[in-house]
């Protein structure tokens, strides 16, 4: 088991798109992905649900805690790490 | 004729075609056990006909508009196939032993309500996407597809009372020639996926749903932000004109985008662009614009019930910066009135809002607010080429006041270790008559001039000119603010600081000729109007414009100077 925490930084916090890449990521490994806000026991969101991910409602600022357990484990850690470190490529779209 | 906000720029004729809000009643019936499996399998069929038209879509708009804009359709297909979804329907399908569409119903319910426990307004908003993903597998569930426009087959004006982005995308370009909505501003999602495709939109315009029918003529204007139904044989004939023409100088005006605004006997005049987001710099940037002369900053304060932060507008500000450079942009400080920001100016508003708490008296009524825009400007002015001005400024204390804030600020970020632009240039819009009448005083105060045309007409001929009873007076060609002009622009020179002009008066190709030969340093404009503007531009000479200029000034009647000015 591994855990990072990530912020956000968009400043539309963690939208459908952003989601769907990280949900993209993640799907495309085996271990399970389990994401809280930092700090707080609940909820508790699925990697792998688009959904359950946005309900999170991450705004910007927010603290992200990603727990992977499985295979890959550090794999998807530096996948995720990436997204949020180019900002899901936000800044350079139109 | 209907005026409502031109959205994107074009005109277009031709038949309307209006997309109904669907109201349709969702069947609710329990079924038997036989028939549990049935139903399961409808709306799996149900969905994977979503799953292929979002996959369509996300291919149609990838090759349109950019792989960037089509993410969204991946989104759409994750929800879709999202086990809180897609799962949760058939569990209710199952235990509850109700139709498919019940089910569905139910279950989209059910996550809106997760949604809105989200507090952030913003984020709760994302309950949006998973209402479109739904009513797509909805419409399949109930067997008629939404009317699609791309079924006529005549080119069509679409008119609607919103359009979502899977409505506004899923369109065949060569079928849909314009957008008119009720609702939307020059920032919606319909107006900006409909500047990129090129085809001329107007929104706002409140019913215009209930006014028009299918087949009706219309022309939209999404130059004017004009709706025309059913018109006279010679309007048609005079829009088609300008449709043709304008059509072909664009064609001509491309060419242009790279050449450097420059008069036949080389004297060059910067040509900007006024914006208000981040992404419209590319748009300002196709078009050929040398710069941002004005970044209007309120859209970040009209669209959030809460204010923004320093860290949202930072972001906002850095990222039209660095799109921005090698070039500059020129942030105008907030410029709302009062009611737009304390809600509870809403009730009793004032009674005169543009002669009220509005622009730079806001700001220096409202320090915090004020220091959070300024603030993310200075330190946004780090990634780029970027200055700051001041709006409404009718005093030369009210200038030193705010430049007292800056520094105020200025020193907070120094304390606080923050990186910023210790040397951003500070200007001021020259929009009150005023301001115009001291500008020899102001003059020396700040680092540039900016007019703002649209408020130094309205005030100086004091006339609002949203009022019909007395818009005729809305005058820019009135001796006076030609004079005004001519003064601001003599006085800043006279101090050694450029002018420069924005506002529609600086986009109107009529009017080049004379503003270079007042001597104006830069002109900005909406992007559209660039490659006209630069065009002109190129063809005078500056010796010529001033000996034009000089005499329109001589000039005391309005209609002589129309007939001069070659003004309909």
């Amino acid at each position: 088991m591994k855990e990072k925490t990530f912020t956000v930084s968009d400043p539309y916090g963690l939208h459908a798109r952003s989601a769907s890449l990280i949900v993209q990521t993640i799907q495309s490994h085996k271990g399970d992905v389990w994401i809280t806000v930092d700090g707080q026991s609940s909820p508790v969101a699925n990697g792998k649900s688009i959904m359950d991910i946005l309900i999170l409602g991450a705004t910007r600022g927010t603290k992200l805690k990603f727990r992977v357990e499985g295979e890959d484990e550090e794999k998807i850690l530096s996948e995720v790490e990436a997204l949020f470190l180019n900002n899901f490529n936000e800044d350079s779209r139109g | 004729m209907f005026k409502g906000i031109a959205a994107s720029p074009g005109i277009a004729i031709g038949p309307a075609w209006i997309i109904e809000e669907q109201h349709r009643e969702i069947p609710r019936r329990q079924i038997k056990p036989s028939e549990t499996k049935q139903e399961v399998l409808r709306f799996r069929q149900a969905l994977g006909k979503a799953r292929q038209k979002f996959l369509s879509i996300k291919e149609k708009v990838a090759h349109s508009l950019g792989t960037k804009h089509s993410l969204l359709f991946d989104a759409y297909n994750l929800i879709l196939e999202d086990e809180m979804l897609r799962g949760g329907t058939i569990k209710v399908i199952v235990q509850e032993q109700i139709n498919a569409e019940a089910a569905l119903e139910k279950v989209t319910d059910r996550i809106l309500k997760a949604f809105s426990q989200v507090s952030d307004q913003y984020i709760s908003k994302r309950g949006h996407d998973v209402v479109d993903v739904s009513r797509t597998i909805m419409s399949n569930l109930l067997g008629s597809e939404k009317q699609v426009w791309a079924s006529t087959n005549t080119p069509s004006i679409i008119v609607a009372h919103n359009l979502t982005p899977a409505d506004t995308i899923d369109i065949h370009k060569e079928k849909v020639v314009g957008f008119v909505t009720d609702v939307g501003g020059a920032t919606s999602h319909t107006a900006i996926l409909a500047r990129s495709l090129g085809i001329p939109a107007v929104v706002g315009m409140k019913d215009i749903t209930r006014r028009v029918a299918t087949g009706d003529t219309l022309i939209v204007d999404g130059i004017r932000g004009i709706v025309i139904i059913n018109p006279e044989q010679n309007v048609i004939d005079n829009y088609t004109n300008e449709k043709v023409k304008l059509e072909y100088e664009n064609e001509q005006l491309a060419k242009l985008k790279d050449l450097p605004a420059t008069t036949l006997d080389g004297r060059t005049i910067e040509v900007f662009a006024n914006i208000e987001l981040p992404s419209d710099v590319t748009v300002a940037l196709n078009y050929g614009a040398t710069g941002i002369g004005l970044f209007r900053t309120e859209y970040a304060y009209l669209d959030q019930d809460n204010l923004p932060g320093e860290e949202d507008l930072y972001h906002v500000y850095s990222l039209a910066c660095k799109r921005m450079l090698p070039y500059s942009v020129v942030f105008r400080t907030l410029d709302l009135g009062i009611e737009k920001v304390d809600p509870r100016y809403m009730l009793t508003p004032e009674r005169n809002p543009y002669m009220g708490l509005r622009g730079i008296r806001l700001c220096l009524a409202n320090h915090e607010l004020f220091k959070t825009q300024l603030k993310a400007i200075l330190r946004a002015a780090v990634e780029g080429n970027a200055s700051l001005m001041y709006p409404m400024i009718a005093t030369v204390e009210e200038f030193r006041q705010a430049q007292e804030i800056l520094e105020q600020v200025k020193e907070e970020l120094r304390k606080d270790k923050v990186q910023f632009d210790e040397n951003i240039q500070v200007g001021m819009m020259v929009e009150t008559p005023a301001a115009a009448l001291s500008s020899d005083v102001l003059a020396r105060e700040c680092a540039f001039f900016s007019i703002g045309t649209n408020d130094l007409v309205q005030y100086t001929m004091a006339v609002d000119r949203v009022n019909e009873n007395v818009a005729y007076l809305y005058e820019p060609y009135h001796p006076a603010v030609l004079k005004m002009i001519r003064d601001v622009i003599r006085a800043g020179h006279h101090a050694g600081i450029p002018v420069s002009m924005c506002g529609e008066m600086a986009g109107d190709p009529a009017l080049t000729k004379l503003l270079i030969g007042l001597g104006i340093d830069q002109i900005s404009m909406n992007p559209h109007a660039v490659p006209t503007v630069k065009q002109h531009i190129r063809e005078i000479k500056y010796e010529d414009a001033q000996t034009f200029a000089d005499e329109i000034l001589t000039i005391t009647d309005i209609d002589e100077i129309r007939k001069r000015l070659n003004i309909k």
